[in-house]
């Protein structure tokens, strides 16, 4: 796998499936997560994948490699950085023993979508891995923009949202990754999108999280091309 | 085609050594700031250590594989 746009789309939805797995890590143990934390992530966990992929490639040995070199590059911007909260009033994960957890989700990522990809058995349950984890991760960054948007302080909406509001993302994202495994259908992706669309429309009507109508388009819209793009990867190469 | 990799990776280092582990206000007091803040040039750094890291890396497969 040596082109481009697939190396790009694969690098991307491991970085997306990394921090998915990671704000649900940080929204499970209390610690403040905010976008100006996923944007930074999210760039070089993408940057160390796509470059490893593109430049030497994708296999097990190179999983390996960026799973653990991704986490520590991060980790070693976080400990050089000036932290966009405050150390003393938020806990943050900065601490050495974090790597493990996050080299740990980055080994799922990885190599969910890469035995997706490669791998004939076991291939639903990579497909609901990757999928779902994606879809929750562009969930969350949907509020989390929408937060910096409304200029909302980073020390305000790192507590807008709660692990439960997380579960219920999840949830959302695993409803439509199950209706495209078990429905037998060519129209099942917009039946999938349209579900969880208006799943989410009546599920997320928190106060801070009251997305509207405008959240049940984008649902839509990633469910669909979330779905689309992780079956191209996987037919590429099948 | 490892003399490549060997003057990508030495020259990323250097900068992204450079932007990564030099304290700001170093940098700045030589006009070397580049007009960025702080965090700015960290993930700059890290950029060129990651770019270092995928060059000596490919010059590892080149050599052992």
């Amino acid at each position: 796998m040596k082109n481009f746009i697939k190396v790009f789309l694969f690098s991307l939805i491991v970085a997306l499936s990394m921090n998915a797995l990671d704000m649900f890590f940080h929204y499970a143990t209390n610690t403040a997560v905010h976008i100006s934390y996923v944007a930074v992530k999210l760039t070089i966990i993408f940057l160390s994948i796509f470059l490893i992929s593109q430049f030497i490639g994708i296999s097990k040995r190179d999983g390996i490699v960026g799973s653990i070199f991704g986490p520590f590059i991060f980790w070693l911007y976080y400990i050089y950085a000036y932290p966009t909260l405050d150390r003393n009033i938020f806990r943050l994960d900065e601490q050495f023993y974090y790597l493990f957890p996050h080299v740990a989700m980055m080994f799922i990522a990885y190599f969910s979508l890469y035995w997706f990809i490669t791998k004939e058995s076991l291939k639903r349950l990579y497909f609901l891995i990757s999928s779902t984890l994606t879809l929750l991760a562009l969930n969350l960054l949907y509020f989390m923009l929408k937060f910096k948007i409304r200029n909302i302080e980073d020390s305000n909406a790192a507590n807008m949202i709660v692990f439960s509001d997380a579960t219920k993302m999840f949830l959302i994202s695993l409803i439509a990754v199950i209706i495209i495994l078990i429905y037998k259908n060519k129209f099942k992706y917009l039946i999938a999108g349209l579900i969880s669309a208006i799943a989410s429309y009546f599920i997320l009507n928190t106060v801070n999280l009251a997305g509207g109508l405008l959240h049940s388009i984008y649902i839509f819209i990633i469910v669909n091309l979330v779905f689309y793009t992780i079956k191209v990867l996987g037919v590429y190469n099948a | 085609m490892p003399k490549k990799e060997w003057f990508i990776g030495i020259i990323a280092l250097i900068i992204g050594s450079f932007y990564h582990f030099i304290p700001y206000n170093t940098l700045r007091s030589y006009n070397l700031a580049l007009s960025l803040g702080h965090n700015a040039h960290v993930i700059i750094g890290s950029i060129f250590l990651i770019l270092a890291f995928v060059s000596f890396y490919r010059l590892y497969i080149y050599k052992n594989i």
